[in-house]
């Protein structure tokens, strides 16, 4: 039991991640283009079918892991970068300074990434960027808020104390007393957030706010496959099992890693 | 006999937390059990209860009124709990509900087992018994409106609500300042007479004061046993001589 | 009193945050409005004429406090697209989103406590750990992956319920229910997977507490004494988490209504999208995020009247 749903995590993580490179490089058929058999069984030559343009289903999944995988990993990324350093300030800064920040994350806490990537699609039309910046932005709030709560606790022990009396300015021990300790938990809270912002892609894609028409993603092969419900539901069964997968897999990795990283947190027998 | 514990043993795991303990309590008998955190003696409170964890395993035998109680079906034991035998605990603060007030926590007690359902009266009664004076207020109270005495006094009014024949104590007096405590062991002789009791506590003056006979434990064992007087004038067992020594300043 | 005054003010600043960040993101953006809607091959001349019309050539600070006298006298402005009052279009809508939150939220809730409490009682069996397991399972799955199945199952291959639509209440109660059961099931069964979660860490809490142990020890059994004592410890807490679910909950029913073309908010927003209805988009967006605010004050509200342990220190 002890370990087991990082290990599954990471399994399930390594899995999706193993299979977005191979679709960089190579996929059974085009992942884009129309085939002449259009909603075949799964079988052979296509493992998991084709959709009603008879383009490859399979070739279509692991394309779209690309795209999943970019989004999440930009958005994610983007919202560490920012919501880390401002969250270790909230905490680090004189009490009126540092409750800006704080106040600003509980109110973004509330606004949800679609209704932020719906925004942007409306001003901007809806586009992969359009919806890493809406994913990325609400994703930043979890992290001021976890980076603040973990650097309260790291700035209250008497090293940080003894550096500050030292005169080591604010940055340094920013950058060697305090980040360090606190990159246990926003590992934790990136390997989250990566699960959210694979499930608010889907999302997006589904609507149709997301990437463009062209490129495969799992929502949309979902909105594709709604009208074959009577002929062909198979066919929105392998996307949503995608997405289920690799947001599983971020989410046991990161309950795995909080076991392991956090010995408080750990459930009581 | 009320109460016969023959060879209890009570196992966390690999860890033996009360190995073979026997002892009896008699009709009206208080006996007292003492020892220091870890000596199996609140384990030994809680298996009698049918109260441990799951993770317990419980081998021997507790005969209640000369029924087992180890392996005895949960939906038997529910009808003795707070019935025939009831318990008071440590801390009256965390013991109660936070969310509930008093009075309504001690009528769910008289209507677990008594289609009568509680009657105000019945409640306000029992809180005068143990010798609360405005019963009316306290029954309307939350548990963080009254002070530490008068929750304790709840608790007890709880406990002896449907007249038990055993009253399990346990520490009923540790979190309390010395003046309530005193008080508390007033109404606890009180309402102790006429009925078995088992009185347990690291505080060998706290056991005098309503025990006339003592086990000491240790490490799960019993490791002395007799009079209370006689136990304290002349300990057998190192570790009971320990104890004395640790409590010669109040005796 | 003073903390609910703080806590107002706190809120009634929110609100107007929420509508400025609102405001700016669609008047602000780069992506000129006017010359999408006339099409690509409108001249510079019939565009800056649309700007004048839309009355984007004014300073964005003016447009906004226009915008915000009228939302708070409850005009949203006039479609970009048809012209009609915005507050028109959406008024009749909100009631399907309406029984979309609430019954979500209700039956969500349904679900989670039975399920939570069975993970935490039988936490240490292999029932319990697969009841976790399936709720672990269920937060990876969207809601409207979990209503393409229901559609899939209920409506084309059992057809006991329609795959989609609408029926007011007024028109036909029966027709109404028998519509929003499968969505309202859709997004319950992902939200209570949320929930569960969270009563399964609290019962266990409750599990070790003393108040518990006396009530086992006045002769409740394990569920009656979690019935009685462990609800309403739990309850308080547990109305926090309903009410950041509801967030969720929202999105969630913006997606369903699509699964389920229901004429709710969120296919009238989805369609202004596409339309570039900017004025539409502002207000709904502003009435779901107010909405989202609203919600989490009043729980913080009833959070501080609820715990009487809280209300001492109030007062």
């Amino acid at each position: 039991m002890k370990r087991s749903s990082l290990w599954a995590g990471a399994a399930l993580v390594g899995f999706v991640v193993l299979v977005a490179i191979v679709g960089f490089f190579w996929t059974p058929f085009s992942p884009t283009s129309n085939g002449p058999t259009p909603l075949a069984a799964p079988g052979w030559p296509h493992l998991l079918g084709t959709d009603a343009f008879g383009t490859d289903v399979l070739s279509r999944l692991m394309a779209g892991a690309k795209v999943v995988l970019l989004v999440g990993v930009l958005s994610v990324l983007g919202a560490a970068v920012v919501g880390v350093p401002l969250g270790m300030a909230a905490a680090m800064l004189p009490r009126w300074a540092g409750e800006i920040p704080a106040r600003l994350a509980d109110i973004l806490y509330g606004f949800p990434a679609l209704l932020l990537a719906i925004l942007f699609a409306a001003a901007l039309g809806g586009s992969t960027w359009t919806a890493v910046m809406a994913i990325g932005i609400a994703t930043v709030p979890a992290f001021v808020r976890v980076a603040r709560a973990a650097t309260l606790q790291v700035v209250s022990q008497p090293f940080v104390e003894a550096a500050e009396l030292a005169g080591v300015s604010r940055f340094v021990i920013a950058g060697r007393h305090v980040w360090p300790n606190i990159a246990p938990l926003v590992w934790v809270q990136a390997s989250v957030s990566f699960g959210i912002a694979i499930l608010s892609e889907a999302g997006l894609s589904y609507l149709g706010l997301g990437s463009g028409p062209d490129a495969p993603t799992w929502g949309r092969m979902l909105r594709e496959a709604q009208d074959h419900l009577f002929s062909t539901p198979i066919l929105a069964l392998w996307p949503g099992l995608a997405v289920a997968i690799a947001t599983l897999g971020f989410n046991l990795l990161g309950d795995g890693l909080r076991d392991v990283l956090d010995p408080r947190l750990r459930e009581r027998p | 006999m009320k109460l016969v514990v023959d060879e209890l043993s009570v196992r966390f795991g690999d860890t033996l937390a009360v190995d073979k303990v026997s002892f009896a309590v008699g009709e009206t008998e208080r006996l007292g059990i003492i020892g220091a955190s870890g000596s199996g003696k609140s384990v030994t409170s809680l298996a009698i209860a049918g109260l441990l964890s799951e993770t317990a395993r419980v081998s021997g035998s507790i005969k209640f009124d000369g029924q087992e109680l180890v392996g005895l079906r949960e939906r038997d034991y529910r009808r003795l709990r707070g019935n025939r035998f009831s318990m008071i605990f440590q801390e009256p603060m965390t013991a109660l509900d936070p969310t509930m007030r008093v009075g309504l926590q001690i009528a769910e007690a008289i209507a677990l087992h008594d289609r009568r359902t509680g009657k105000r009266l019945t409640v306000e009664e029992e809180l005068q018994r143990v010798g609360i004076t405005d019963p009316g207020r306290v029954a309307d109270s939350f548990p963080h409106q009254l002070s530490g005495g008068q929750r304790q006094r709840a608790m007890i009014a709880m406990a002896i609500v449907n007249k038990p024949d055993l009253v399990i104590c346990d520490e009923p007096t540790t979190a309390l300042d010395m003046v309530v405590q005193r008080n508390i062991l007033h109404v606890l002789d009180d309402v102790l007479t006429d009925r078995a009791a088992l009185f347990i506590s690291h505080d060998l003056g706290v056991v005098r004061e309503v025990c006339p006979r003592v086990i000491v434990m240790q490490e799960g064992h019993i490791v002395e046993e007799g009079p209370i007087d006689a136990v304290i004038a002349a300990p057998a067992h190192d570790y009971t001589a320990r104890l004395v020594a640790a409590a010669r300043g109040e005796l | 009193m003073k903390r609910l005054l703080i806590r107002l003010a706190w809120f009634a600043g929110s609100l107007l945050l929420a509508s400025l960040l609102i405001f700016a993101a669609t008047n602000w953006l780069p992506g000129d409005i006017a010359s999408v809607l006339l099409g690509t091959n409108a001249t510079p001349e019939a565009v800056a004429a649309k700007r004048v019309e839309l009355g984007l050539d004014r300073p964005f600070l003016v447009r906004y406090l226009e915008w915000l006298g009228g939302v708070v006298s409850g005009d949203f402005g006039t479609s970009m697209i048809n012209g009609r009052s915005v507050t028109a279009t959406i008024a009749p809508r909100l009631e399907v989103s309406l029984w979309l939150v609430l019954f979500g939220t209700l039956g969500s809730l349904l679900l989670a406590l039975p399920v939570g409490t069975f993970a935490a009682v039988r936490r240490r069996h292999l029932d319990g750990f697969v009841v976790s397991a399936l709720s672990q399972i269920g937060l990876a799955v969207p809601a409207f992956w979990a209503g393409i199945w229901l559609v899939v199952l209920f409506a084309v291959r059992l057809q006991w319920l329609p795959a989609g639509g609408y029926v007011p209440y007024w028109e036909s109660p029966a027709q109404w229910a028998l519509h929003l059961i499968l969505p309202v099931t859709a997004l319950s069964i992902v939200q209570a997977s949320v929930i569960s979660r969270y009563v399964r860490t609290a019962v266990i809490d409750v599990l070790h507490t003393d108040y518990f142990r006396t009530a086992r020890a006045i002769g409740w059994g394990k569920v009656g004494a979690l019935w009685r004592h462990g609800l309403r410890n739990i309850s308080i807490s547990l109305l926090t988490v309903v009410g950041l679910q509801v967030a969720t909950l929202l999105v969630g029913a913006i997606i369903i209504e699509q699964v389920f073309a229901l004429p709710g908010l969120g296919s009238r927003l989805l369609l202004a999208v596409t339309q570039r209805d900017l004025v539409v988009v502002q207000g709904i967006v502003l009435v779901l995020v107010w909405a989202v605010l609203l919600i989490n004050f009043l729980v913080d509200v009833a959070y501080q009247m609820l715990d009487p342990r809280l209300k001492r220190e109030a007062t």
